[in-house]
Formats: structure tokens, C-alpha cells, sequence
């Protein structure tokens, strides 16, 4: 291996790594969002629990938003429009993150709605720290796939050697 | 930049039209604009002031329909706690020796939050007469700096 490929090209934004991640954050947007589409009279319900959403718009984020998650998670995995694909889930994340905390600093005794399943847990610290952890995930894809800050050429290679795709 | 925008306006319009389709081949499809919640709006709607003046009166119970850990944290003055979650066995406990004539005025977290209306749905069924609500809760309330209890939970 070249010295300039460097400790973080062969570690976190190894190409392994980084599509385990793709696979891992697509896998659970699927699945959370074939989930909600399935019970979008359960979905209003989560969403009208956190009072972040106008009433009367409940149902077309109830109806939307699965299809978003679960659009993201496939093209995330697919590797098409990924720019795109990236974009929202990491933006669904950071979204998820506020409205946690938001239902938290209320002090709303609510189940948090996480992957569309009936009683679900409710919404505290552990689910706080559960979508931080998966918006810290989306990091290395986004250094992996807009080579954010690193050597391209290191980084290239490094998929070179590993056979997989950047 | 402009293929990230247009890749994003793609999955957008895609997920739109996916949701729409399964909405609606859906055996009971949700209408587009949520029709509002049929209780909202049956209770007559107290402001803090007249919370507070029928608390000092005498004239009135506040029920904290939150769970006892916000109760427990502050709650208004003299308040029961009734929580939705555990309405039936903390009724059983200490609403029994509630009079059913006492007006009630019931609030939890803020908003027209569900546990309220959940609470004075229960409270209609067992035949209290008086029933109010108070739908600026337990965060208008701090806001206004109202007096605050802080106890022990009563269940």
C-alpha cells in the first residue's frame, strides 16, 4: 500500500467499511419505511404525538415521508442518485435528532414512532443518542463519495486495492 | 450542486407519487388534509388567569393529566394527578373521592395535547358534571411563571 494512503483511507473511509455503512443505513430506512407505509394511520398518529407538524398536515407527511425513507434507502444502497440519496437521509436523521430533542425538552411522554413499529419505545436519551449515531454514520460515505477533504488520488487507489468502488 | 438538487427533487417527486399510489390503493386511504380531532373544542378552554383565580377560590380541582415523573417535577397548585396512561388504577385510588359535581379543569404538557382529552373523555364517562380544560398546559403555564407546586406524586 502507498504511505500516502493514509490511516483514515484504509480505516473509516475504507471502501469495505463504507459500503457496509451504505448497506446498514439503507437497510433500516427500507425497513422503517415499508413499515410506516404500511400503517399510515399509525404514522399520523407518531407524527401528531410530537405537535412539530401543523394538524392538518399530519397525513401528507404521514403519507410522503415513508416513501421518502424508504426511495433514500434503496437509491442509498443502489448506489443511484446518490447526491440525492445522501442528502435526505442525512437530512431525515439531523430532522429526526431535533424533533427527539424537541419531544424530550418538552417533556412529551410519546412513543417515538422509530421504524414504524406498534409500541414502540418512548422518546429519551437512548433514541437521542441512537439517530446521532446514525447521522455520524452518514460521514463516511459523504468523505467517501464527495471526497470531502482527502486525497482523492489515496483514496481511489485505496479502492483499487480493496477491488471495491468508491 | 445542481445534480445534487435535481437528484434530490427527483427522490422527492418519486416518493410523492409512491406514497399517493399506496395511500390510495390502501383498503381506508387518509384524506390529504387531516380532519380536526372531534373532542378538540368540547370542553370550554380556561386561560391561566382563570385557572389560577378558580384554584384561589376554591372553586375548581386541577387534574395534571401528565405522568407522575412531571408531576412529581412541578405541577399547578393543589393539583391531583391523574395520568392518561394510568387513568384506571389511579382513578381507583384517589379520583373515587373526587364529587361528580366539582367543576375539573384538566391540562397536561401544553397544546391540545391527547392526554387532556383522553383524561376528559374518561372523566364524562364516569359522570363529572363540571369538566374544563386548560389547553395551554404545563409549558404555558412556566412560561407565564404562574405559582408551581412541586410534591411527591399522589399515586
Amino acid at each position: 500500500m502507498n504511505p500516502k494512503t493514509s490511516l483514515l483511507h484504509r480505516t473509516v473511509i475504507h471502501p469495505y467499511f463504507v459500503m457496509f455503512l451504505r448497506l446498514a443505513l439503507g437497510g433500516i430506512m427500507i425497513f422503517a419505511g415499508a413499515a410506516k407505509l404500511i400503517d399510515m394511520p399509525g404514522m399520523a398518529e407518531s407524527i401528531e404525538n410530537y405537535r412539530l407538524v401543523p394538524h392538518a398536515w399530519v397525513n401528507i407527511a404521514a403519507i410522503i415521508l415513508p416513501a421518502v425513507e424508504l426511495i433514500a434507502g434503496v437509491c442509498l444502497i443502489a448506489g443511484i442518485w446518490m447526491n440525492g440519496a445522501l442528502l435526505i437521509v442525512t437530512g431525515l436523521f439531523a430532522a429526526f435528532i431535533v424533533a427527539v430533542e424537541s419531544a424530550i425538552w418538552r417533556g412529551l411522554n410519546i412513543e417515538c414512532g422509530c421504524f414504524g413499529l406498534p409500541d414502540s419505545e418512548i422518546v429519551g436519551v437512548q433514541v437521542l443518542v441512537r439517530d446521532v449515531l446514525f447521522l455520524f454514520a452518514t460521514i463516511p460515505i459523504w468523505i467517501s463519495h464527495f471526497g470531502l477533504g482527502v486525497n482523492r488520488e489515496a483514496l481511489e487507489e485505496s479502492a483499487v486495492e480493496s477491488g471495491a468502488d468508491v | 450542486m445542481i445534480r445534487t438538487i435535481q437528484q434530490t427533487v427527483a427522490i422527492l417527486a418519486l416518493s410523492t407519487v409512491l406514497g399517493m399510489a399506496i395511500n390510495a390503493l390502501s383498503g381506508d386511504p387518509l384524506p390529504w388534509i387531516r380532519p380536526p380531532d372531534a373532542r378538540e373544542g368540547k370542553w370550554p378552554d380556561l386561560t391561566a388567569d382563570e385557572v389560577m383565580q378558580r384554584i384561589e377560590e376554591g372553586t375548581a380541582i386541577a387534574i395534571d393529566a401528565r405522568d407522575a415523573k412531571y408531576f412529581k417535577e412541578g405541577h399547578i397548585p393543589s393539583a391531583v394527578n391523574l395520568p392518561a396512561t394510568t387513568f384506571g388504577e389511579t382513578f381507583a385510588e384517589i379520583g373515587e373521592a373526587l364529587p361528580r359535581e366539582y367543576p375539573l379543569i384538566v391540562y397536561c404538557q401544553g397544546g391540545p395535547c391527547s392526554e387532556s382529552l383522553d383524561v376528559l373523555e374518561h372523566l364524562e364517562v364516569l359522570g363529572f358534571e363540571s369538566l374544563f380544560i386548560y389547553e395551554g398546559g404545563w409549558l404555558e403555564w412556566e412560561e407565564k411563571t404562574m405559582p408551581v407546586e412541586a410534591s411527591e406524586p399522589h399515586s
